[in-house]
C-alpha cells in the first residue's frame, strides 16, 4: 500500500484499480504515519508466494543476525554430540572393566585342575588350544571314571586304540597314553564343569 | 542451555560410574563366629561283593546345619586290603576343598586278579569342622562341655560309577564312616 495511490498505479495486476484505491483509502486514516514502500513490496511478495503455493516463504532477516543464530545452533548440536559420545565412552569403558571381574571367577581351577585350565606353550607366550571334552570311551552313554578305566585297560592290554582315533587324545598332545586317562579322571571330578556329573 | 547440557551429562556419567562401581558383588563375610574348630577323619568304604573293583567315582556330601565342614586332606585306602590298587589318593577337584561336597574318583591299571573284592577302605578324608553351637549357652567357653553340645555332621555318599578292570559298570555300595574327633 503506497503513500499516494493516485500518483502510483497499482503494482498488483490481479486487483482492479478501483478496488485497490478504495482499500488504500480505507486503511489510511488522515495523519497516520506512512508505511515504507519496500515493506509493502515484501508483503505483497509473500502473499503472492502463498497464493500460488510455490513453497515456503523465507522472510528476509538481516544477514549478521542469521549467521549468529546458525553458529549458535551448530555449537549446541556439537555439544550435544560430545555429551552423548562421552556417555557412550564411559559405558563402554565401564563394561570393559567390570565384565571381566564377573568372568574371572569362572574357569579358574587350582593345581591339577585338568581340562579347566588352559596350559601355556613352552615359551609361555601363547595358549595351547583347549583339549576336547572326554568322549564316552566305553560307550555306556555317560562320561565318567569308567571311561578313564576303559582307556587305561586298552592301553595296558594293547587293545585296539585306533578305534578311538584322535578323539581319545584327550590332552591333545599327539599321543594316546595314560596321561589321557588321567585327564578324563580330572575332568569328571571337576565340580564346576557345565553339565557334568558333578 | 549449554551449561544445562554439560551439567546433566556430568551428572549422568558420575551416577553411572558410581552405580557400576557399587554394583560389583562383594564377598559377604561369615556372620557367625566359630566357637570350636576340630578335625575329623572320614573313612570311605566300598563293597563290590564278589566283583573286583577297578574304578569308582563318588560324591561325598557333608551336612552340618550348625556350622561348616571343610575338606583339608585326602589320602588313599587300605594298602593291604585293596592290594595296592587304591593306595594312592583318589583324584579330586582342589577347588572343592572349601565346600561341603566333593567328587572323588580313582581308576587302576591292575589285573583283575590284583583288584580288591568285598568290603575295603578305599580312601580317607580329613575334614575341619567349625561349629557355632553352644556359643550363647556357654559363655565360659568350657571346651569339654561345648563338645558334648555340638551336633556332629552327617555324611552322605552318592555313587556315580563303579566298574571292572575293562571299564564295564558294576553295582557297589559305598559308605562314609566318621572317625574320632581330634
Amino acid at each position: 500500500m503506497s503513500h499516494d495511490p493516485d500518483a502510483q498505479p497499482s503494482p498488483d495486476d490481479a486487483i482492479p484499480p478501483r478496488l485497490h484505491h478504495d482499500l488504500v483509502r480505507l486503511h489510511r486514516p488522515d495523519g497516520s504515519p506512512t508505511v515504507p514502500t519496500d515493506i509493502d513490496d515484501r508483503i505483497r511478495l509473500i502473499a503472492r508466494h502463498r497464493l500460488t503455493q510455490l513453497g515456503p516463504v523465507r522472510v528476509h532477516v538481516p544477514a549478521a543476525r542469521e549467521v549468529d543464530t546458525d553458529v549458535r545452533c551448530r555449537r549446541l548440536a556439537a555439544i550435544r554430540w560430545i555429551a552423548i559420545s562421552a556417555s557412550a565412552a564411559v559405558l563402554a569403558l565401564s563394561s570393559m572393566l567390570i565384565l571381566p571381574r564377573f568372568g574371572s571367577s569362572r574357569g579358574a581351577s587350582g593345581p591339577g585342575g585338568g581340562l579347566a585350565s588352559r596350559p601355556l606353550s613352552p615359551d609361555g607366550l601363547a595358549l595351547v588350544p583347549q583339549s576336547p571334552l572326554p568322549h564316552d570311551i566305553n560307550n555306556d552313554g555317560a562320561v565318567d571314571i569308567l571311561d578313564a578305566q576303559r582307556l587305561a585297560f586298552v592301553l595296558r592290554t594293547d587293545g585296539p586304540r585306533e578305534q578311538g582315533g584322535a578323539s581319545w587324545d584327550i590332552n591333545a598332545d599327539g599321543n594316546i597314553d595314560q596321561a589321557d586317562a588321567t585327564a578324563i579322571a580330572q575332568h569328571v571330578v571337576d565340580t564346576k564343569k557345565p553339565g557334568g556329573t558333578g | 542451555m549449554i551449561y544445562k547440557l554439560i551439567i546433566s551429562a556430568s551428572l549422568f556419567i558420575s551416577t553411572f560410574v558410581l552405580a557400576t562401581s557399587t554394583s560389583v558383588p562383594q564377598p559377604v563375610p561369615a556372620v557367625f563366629t566359630p566357637t570350636s574348630i576340630r578335625f575329623q577323619t572320614i573313612d570311605l568304604y566300598a563293597d563290590s561283593e564278589d566283583e573286583p573293583l577297578a574304578a569308582y567315582q563318588i560324591e561325598v556330601i557333608a551336612e552340618f546345619p550348625s556350622g561348616s565342614v571343610s575338606l583339608v586332606g585326602v589320602e588313599g585306602g587300605d594298602h593291604a586290603a585293596t592290594k595296592g590298587a587304591f593306595a594312592q589318593p583318589p583324584v579330586y577337584d582342589p577347588d572343592a576343598l572349601t565346600h561341603s561336597r566333593i567328587i572323588l574318583a580313582a581308576y587302576t591299571s591292575c589285573d583283575a586278579a590284583n583288584l580288591p573284592i568285598g568290603r575295603v577302605r578305599i580312601a580317607r578324608l580329613h575334614v575341619q569342622i567349625e561349629s557355632t553351637a553352644g556359643n550363647a549357652a556357654n559363655p565360659a567357653n568350657d571346651l569339654n562341655q561345648e563338645r558334648k553340645n555340638i551336633t556332629n555332621p552327617t555324611y552322605r555318599v552318592r555313587v556315580i560309577a563303579a566298574g571292572r578292570a575293562d571299564g564295564t559298570r558294576i553295582t557297589a555300595d559305598f559308605e562314609a564312616l566318621p572317625g574320632e574327633h581330634r
